[in-house]
């Protein structure tokens, strides 16, 4: 959507006092949620302000020449249009928003929103159309997927700070099946969710104390892997477990703890000499590159301290950590 | 902001019947418009199709603008103007192309929609003829279906679909549109101009040589239907009076340039006749009624005016039938005197033209002093004198009623009303030939004359001192068969080629469906502020004005857009299935009560956090999500045994406990039900 069209301002000044309005109105929005007519809204589009000036011109010209025929032609296609404001408007009632879900992201890459419907009415799922505006005002949209009586919505919007990011109002419309009307729906959902810092800085990972020379994935006899997981893009092969992959499972990766693996501690007050923002973007880096490895590690940041561990939901509680880290809550 | 650009590949195909639509208008006026027209739009129809389906290359900006420019020039100076219907339509339909090589998007294709209905709109203004009908309602239908592939994906994949679906959508409309119809308020008058068409029809002109009205004779086209109110004149009576005309230059007889008034109303005994008549156009504002009109019915509507010549005449020449009341007499009484420029005019004599007809003119005069008895003579001639009417008389020289009464002695009605006015005013009584038509044919199924090309005639109007102007017409005496039947009858057939409608059935199927079509003319067609007024009065509401008539409208239309919405419901309710809705209930319920439901969460999940809520329903709870879950995603057989109804009725009763309890007790985690969406 060009933001250069005339009252481009203008129309999301409205957008948003009429969005605003709303949310008084209608109050918070809980799933599952059923729309019903006191929240659906509908207006002509450009095309159907034209199709109207089409129809006026014909029962002008049909009055003026006294011609029933031309008259009868305006008659049918006015009420066409208006059952069209009908049908629009069927295909938004009594649908239901069924589920949302937020996945977080590393800050500068898209969150992934997806939203279901059930019970819809429309011909085809992309009949609907979900759209939000990100934080910088652009507008994001997408086209229902999926069986028509369920579409599912995907929006990628892309948080660039990290902390909460919490859901914007979400507009869902349908202009189907005329296109001269558009009814739409604002749904008003607390939702957030986590973006984690950055991952940059090319301060080397401090090294772990007590382990000196043990090399990253040696086959050392001490090595113990405590867990499975599935094997994912990036992990190292040695680690994959090829014994149950040949067995016939699927490919799976060896997750390391403990005594085998190289234990970090990653201080915040190590890194002098960097900002905040730096700082937390370093730690976040080491972080997922420890994880990466295998290796154990314990997070020091100034109030808060995560105790040595890995896998993935040490590393889930790091980043979130770091999220937040100096956030107001 | 608009619908995204769908996939190119999904707009093509809904782009497919905004092209069907365009092309059926285009269609529509393919047998008026120069072929040039509908190739340019055939070729441009090609060209885009092909750009879509092999990837040719659409025309570039500056192409399009020097074909726009070019085929505006060439509609303006082949129609010598860009406004009137013709030129207009034919504007529409190069430009509708144009439009078609630079159409992509879902915008472009409403454009090319709203171009077809133009030219609908112009195809009706044009002609409204029933046999018409199909083609204009399949036109609806297309436009319509093509709103609708650009409205809806789904719809825009198949043609068929999206024909039904506008098939149903208009069905919906039709109460509607009736209703309006008839009660919309009407204007009493045209606010601007009408259309004028510009082709060329058949009949009577402003001029009569030998041999002008034997060319209509062989038409079948229609000139007019009259509709009489109470007693309908005997054949022999059945003149129908065009134009007059007075000027004769010893071969031509043309209408002159005398003066001619508004006419005064005739005296007579016999009392007026009513009727009604319905004119096709004939280019030329020619009107037409029975002999002879006395007044005419004012009308917003058609402007029409009777001269002195008791000739009808409308103020311009229409391109659609015109309807129009007049009074006739059969026995006028013309009180008006003679003016001495009039004689003068009906008198006068080409110069050294006919030389022997006007020495026999002198001799019969001389032989009868009284004017009457001198035209009874010179009747008494052409009844004697062996004449023979015939359609396909040889043709005559300059000089010629000389040679239709001296050598050829064979003609056609314009022939001998042609010499008859020459021996009268060469012997000094004021003469005119009247042209028009005698006959027509009763339609039974309608109650109405036709009267037809074929029936064009011509007579005279001798000046009589006592009488004033007199009807005489020659051909009755040398054919006097031509007064009762038709003109098929007396001819050979080979004159008229064999026509088919000369069979007795397909004159009645033909009679049939001329009937249904000014049915069709004239209550539907030609519904107009007096019909509305009829209309008003027969359903017990004589006075209503037009803000009346706007709340009718609105009351109709409210009343029909619930009726809409209704239908709509019951149509889409069926398709809901009942047990997903309650199961949708209970999931809000649960949720308001504070148990919010992640997509993860199945069935059994939210049925376990809700027994922590609402202890004493858990139970409940449990088994209606354990029924449910197998019903909808367990693996066939496992739901065997478990009935849909029954559970939605359990949930049903379940539903109002939840709510109560709801309402009793905050949620225990209000935070539960808000923190729904994180992950």
């Amino acid at each position: 959507m060009a933001a250069s069209r005339p009252f481009e301002w203008l129309r999301r000044r409205g957008e948003s006092v009429a969005q605003r309005w709303s949310r008084r109105r209608q109050g918070l929005d809980r799933i599952p949620l059923t729309l019903h007519t006191r929240r659906l809204y509908i207006l002509p589009t450009a095309s159907g302000l034209l199709f109207a000036a089409t129809v006026l011109a014909i029962l002008a010209a049909g009055l003026n020449y006294a011609n029933g025929l031309v008259l009868l032609l305006g008659f049918f296609l006015a009420g066409t249009g208006l059952s069209g404001l009908h049908q629009t408007h069927r295909r938004l009632l009594g649908l239901v928003v069924e589920s949302l879900t937020l996945d977080g992201a590393h800050a500068g890459s898209a969150l992934s929103l997806r939203l279901c419907l059930g019970e819809a009415r429309g011909q085809a799922a992309d009949d609907y159309q979900l759209s939000l505006r990100d934080e910088h005002g652009k507008l994001l949209q997408a086209h229902g997927e999926g069986p028509a009586e369920a579409p599912t919505f995907t929006l990628l919007p892309v948080a660039t700070q990290r902390g909460r990011w919490q859901l914007p109002p979400l507009r869902l419309d349908c202009e189907a099946p005329t296109g001269l009307f558009r009814c739409w729906v604002w749904l008003h959902m607390e939702a957030s969710a986590l973006v984690f810092p950055r991952p940059a800085g090319n301060t080397p990972m401090p090294a772990a104390p007590d382990d000196e020379g043990h090399a990253e994935g040696s086959t050392s006899g001490q090595e113990e892997w405590f867990a499975l997981r599935p094997f994912r893009d990036g992990d190292s092969p040695r680690h994959a477990a090829w014994k149950s992959h040949a067995r016939g499972q699927p490919l799976q990766s060896r997750e390391w703890r403990g005594l085998s693996g190289n234990r970090h501690v990653f201080d915040y007050t190590q890194l002098a000499g960097l900002d905040l923002e730096s700082r937390v973007s370093q730690l976040t880096a080491w972080v997922l590159e420890a994880t990466r490895r295998g290796d154990s590690f314990a997070l020091q940041l100034p109030g808060r301290r995560i105790e040595t561990g890995s896998g993935a939901q040490h590393q889930q509680d790091c980043l979130e950590a770091l999220a937040l880290h100096g956030l107001p809550t | 902001m608009t619908v995204a650009a769908p996939a190119p590949a999904s707009t093509e195909r809904a782009l497919r019947l905004p092209f069907a639509a365009l092309a059926f208008g285009v269609l529509l006026h393919a047998d008026r418009m120069p072929l040039w027209c509908s190739l340019t739009a055939l070729a441009a129809l090609i060209w885009r199709l092909g750009a879509g389906q092999t990837r040719w290359r659409l025309p570039p900006i500056w192409l399009r603008t020097i074909l726009t420019l070019a085929l505006v020039v060439l509609v303006g100076s082949l129609f010598r103007s860009l406004g009137g219907l013709t030129a207009g339509s034919a504007l529409l339909i190069t430009m509708g192309s144009l439009k078609l090589l630079e159409t992509r998007t879902v915008r472009d294709g409403r454009i090319l929609v709203g171009t077809a209905l133009f030219l609908l709109v112009a195809a009706c203004l044009d002609r409204q003829g029933l046999a018409r009908l199909p083609l204009y309602a399949a036109s609806t239908v297309l436009s319509v279906a093509a709103l609708l592939a650009l409205g809806s994906s789904a719809i825009g994949a198949s043609p068929r679909l999206a024909v039904l679906r506008a098939g149903r959508d208009l069905a919906f409309a039709l109460p509607f549109a009736i209703a309006c119809f008839l009660f919309f308020p009407r204007f009493a008058g045209p606010l601007w101009g009408a259309p004028e068409g510009s082709r060329a029809i058949t009949g009577l002109s402003d001029e009569m040589s030998p041999g002008s009205i034997t060319e209509l004779a062989i038409s079948d086209e229609i000139a007019f239907r009259v509709r009489f109110d109470g007693r309908a004149p005997s054949p022999r009576q059945r003149y129908w009076r065009g134009p007059v005309l007075h000027d004769f230059d010893g071969f031509t007889w043309r209408r002159g340039s005398i003066p001619r008034f508004q006419a005064a109303p005739l005296a007579g005994d016999g009392g007026t006749l009513k009727q009604d008549i319905t004119l096709e156009p004939n280019g030329r504002g020619f009107a037409f009624a029975l002999d002879t009109p006395d007044s005419v019915e004012p009308s917003a509507a058609t402007r029409i005016l009777l001269d002195t010549d008791r000739q009808l005449r409308l103020l311009r020449a229409p391109s659609q039938p015109v309807r129009y009341t007049v009074f006739s007499r059969l026995d006028p009484q013309d009180a008006t005197a003679l003016r001495a420029w009039q004689r003068k005019a009906d008198l006068d004599l080409p110069a050294r033209s006919n030389p022997r007809s006007l020495a026999l003119a002198q001799a019969l005069r001389d032989s009868n002093p009284r004017d009457a008895d001198f035209a009874q003579a010179a009747l008494g001639y052409l009844r004697r004198g062996d004449f023979r009417y015939s359609l396909t008389p040889p043709p005559l020289q300059q000089d010629s009623v000389d040679d239709l009464l001296f050598r050829t002695r064979e003609g056609f009605c314009g022939h001998f009303a042609s010499a008859f006015a020459l021996l009268m005013r060469a012997g000094g009584v004021p003469a005119r030939v009247v042209t028009g038509y005698l006959g027509g044919e009763w339609n039974g199924y309608g109650g109405y004359f036709t009267v037809r090309q074929a029936e064009a005639h011509a007579w005279t109007e001798v000046w009589l001192e006592d009488r004033g102007w007199t009807r005489i017409d020659p051909t009755t005496v040398v054919q006097p068969a031509r007064l009762e039947a038709s003109l098929r009858t007396l001819l050979p057939d080979e004159s008229f080629g064999g026509s088919l409608l000369q069979a007795p059935w397909t004159r009645s199927l033909f009679d049939y469906w001329d009937a249904g079509n000014q049915w069709w003319q004239r209550r539907v067609v030609g519904f107009n502020l007096q019909s509305q007024r009829g209309l008003l009065d027969r359903i017990g509401l004589p006075d209503a004005d037009y803000r009346l008539l706007a709340v009718l409208c609105a009351g109709v239309a409210g009343l029909w857009l619930s009726l809409v919405a209704w239908r709509l419901r019951r149509e889409t309710g069926l398709r809901r299935d009942p047990l997903s809705r309650a199961w949708n209930e209970l999931r809000e319920a649960l949720a308001r009560g504070g148990v919010a439901s992640p997509q993860q969460a199945g069935p059994l999940d939210l049925a376990r956090r809700g027994a922590q809520i609402w202890p004493d329903l858990g139970p409940q709870l449990e088994s209606i999500a354990r029924d449910y879950a197998n019903l909808r995603y367990a693996a066939e057989g496992a739901a065997d045994g478990i009935d849909a109804q029954g559970l939605r009725h359990r949930i049903r009763l379940l539903l109002p406990r939840l709510r109560r309890s709801t309402m009793h007790s905050k949620p225990a985690d209000p935070e539960r039900a808000t923190r729904s969406a994180h992950r």
